[in-house]
């Protein structure tokens, strides 16, 4: 059953990728990497507990039976996250870098305090366009 | 429903500490929130998509897969992302226990749930709260023992009215024994014309007071009246074998009468009213 799986979602793969060579190359075999990486979600525990992921899977009916495919799933949301994080951060380490008083504390601002100014890039470079209106209290 | 959310937002908060944020716009959390949420019921629902579309009805790792690459989700360098240093891991949450209700205010125990009821219902409130026991004992509705009630009362509260005529009001005694108090009868008020009951029938009797006013006014009458028929009575005494008690009878009722006109005249010679507020009005005398 689970080969099977490989095979199918290798010959999606295949299909839908509309990248280079290389990196159809390796969206061809991203099914066993992932395959392999999840025999070691065994004793690994994501940030994210396993209830509040399964129950947002259950929400959108994805009856999860497997424990490490739902670790799977949140461990992916992290990664998400953090990769906008850290663009965000980088986003806020450039302004804050590019202002002129550098005299204030050290060479950089020591505290980052993630802004929408710094989330909306970060969030459109991944696809989400994000507009807010800005609140004046 | 909310509790997940708030849980999702403690990780997402220790996602960004680690990531190297130290704070966070509120606007940017929820924004940051919505997109953790989701980014996970769209990777729920695409990979049961593709579950399905396989003629499957458990998902496995193809359809993962599968989904994050329709999503665009690039997740090679996932392996290395799990085992970095800096993780933070958040203490297990642990399951709160449900509020129980306040037994603080409880009276009586609660009653089992009768037969149709299933168990995994409320229990009941305190049997006060819904069990009305009456106060007083149901009165009685058998026909004997009401007619015996309303029969022994009626006897009871003449008994009681006479006795208390006889001891606060005019009394007269068929014995010539001292002790008057033997069998006390309620003396009997001779009106001064009493033809006029006879004559002038009355339906209601109205104001008591006024009948006792009007026997006030003759008084002179009555003691005459009271003299004529003493000396008839003498007469006839020595003639009749009438108990000895019905002579001094009439000096004792005639004693007692004249008391009371006696009273009757002092009384209105004097004032009347001790009561200060029950005083005739008087006028006050006319300063200049």
């Amino acid at each position: 059953m689970k080969l099977e799986s490989e095979e199918k979602c290798t010959d999606g793969n295949t299909s839908g990728a509309a990248a280079g060579p290389n990196e159809l190359a390796e969206s061809k075999t991203a099914g066993q990497p992932l395959a392999e990486f999840l025999m070691q979600l065994e004793d690994y525990t994501p940030t994210i507990p396993d209830a509040v992921t399964s129950h947002y899977l259950t929400m959108a009916g994805f009856e999860a039976s497997d424990a490490r495919m739902v670790r799977l799933v949140s461990l992916a949301a992290q990664k998400f996250i953090s990769d906008i994080g850290n663009d965000a951060l980088q986003h806020c380490k450039a302004r804050s870098s590019a202002l002129p008083n550098k005299s204030s504390k050290t060479s950089k601002d020591k505290k980052y305090t993630l802004t929408m100014e710094d989330l909306a890039p970060a969030l459109n470079e991944y696809g989400i366009t994000v507009k807010k209106p800005p609140y004046f209290v | 429903m909310a509790e997940h959310r708030t849980v999702l937002g403690v990780c997402l908060g220790a996602l960004l500490t680690e990531a190297g944020f130290d704070a966070v716009d509120n606007i940017a959390y929820e924004t940051m929130l919505e997109v953790l949420t989701s980014f996970m019921i769209s990777t729920g629902n695409t990979a049961r998509n593709y579950c399905e579309l396989a003629g499957r009805v458990q998902p496995v790792v193809g359809d993962l897969v599968m989904t994050y690459a329709d999503l665009g989700i690039d997740l090679r360098g996932i392996e290395r992302y799990a085992r970095r240093q800096q993780r933070l891991v958040l203490p297990a949450l642990g399951v709160g226990s449900a509020p129980r209700p306040i037994t603080i205010l409880q009276a009586g125990s609660k009653l089992p749930h009768p037969s149709h009821i299933p168990e995994h219902l409320p229990a009941f409130p305190d049997p006060h709260a819904y069990i009305r026991t009456p106060t007083h004992k149901q009165p009685v509705t058998e026909y004997e023992a009401l007619r015996e009630k309303a029969a022994a009362q009626k006897r009871d509260i003449e008994r009681a009215l006479t006795k208390f005529v006889a001891k606060t009001g005019d009394t007269q005694s068929l014995f010539t024994t001292d002790d008057v108090n033997i069998f006390p009868l309620v003396a009997c008020k001779p009106h001064p014309q009493p033809f006029l009951d006879a004559l002038m029938p009355k339906d209601q009797v109205f104001d008591e007071e006024d009948e006792d006013l009007e026997l006030q006014p003759p008084p002179k009458r009555v003691k005459r009246g009271l003299d004529l028929s003493q000396n008839t009575d003498k007469d006839s005494d020595g003639e009749d074998s009438s108990p000895p008690s019905s002579p001094p009878e009439c000096p004792d009722s005639q004693s007692e009468v004249g008391k009371d006109i006696l009273q009757a005249e002092k009384i209105s010679s004097e004032d009347p009213i001790d009561n200060p507020y029950l005083q005739a009005v008087k006028k006050p005398h006319k300063y200049i």
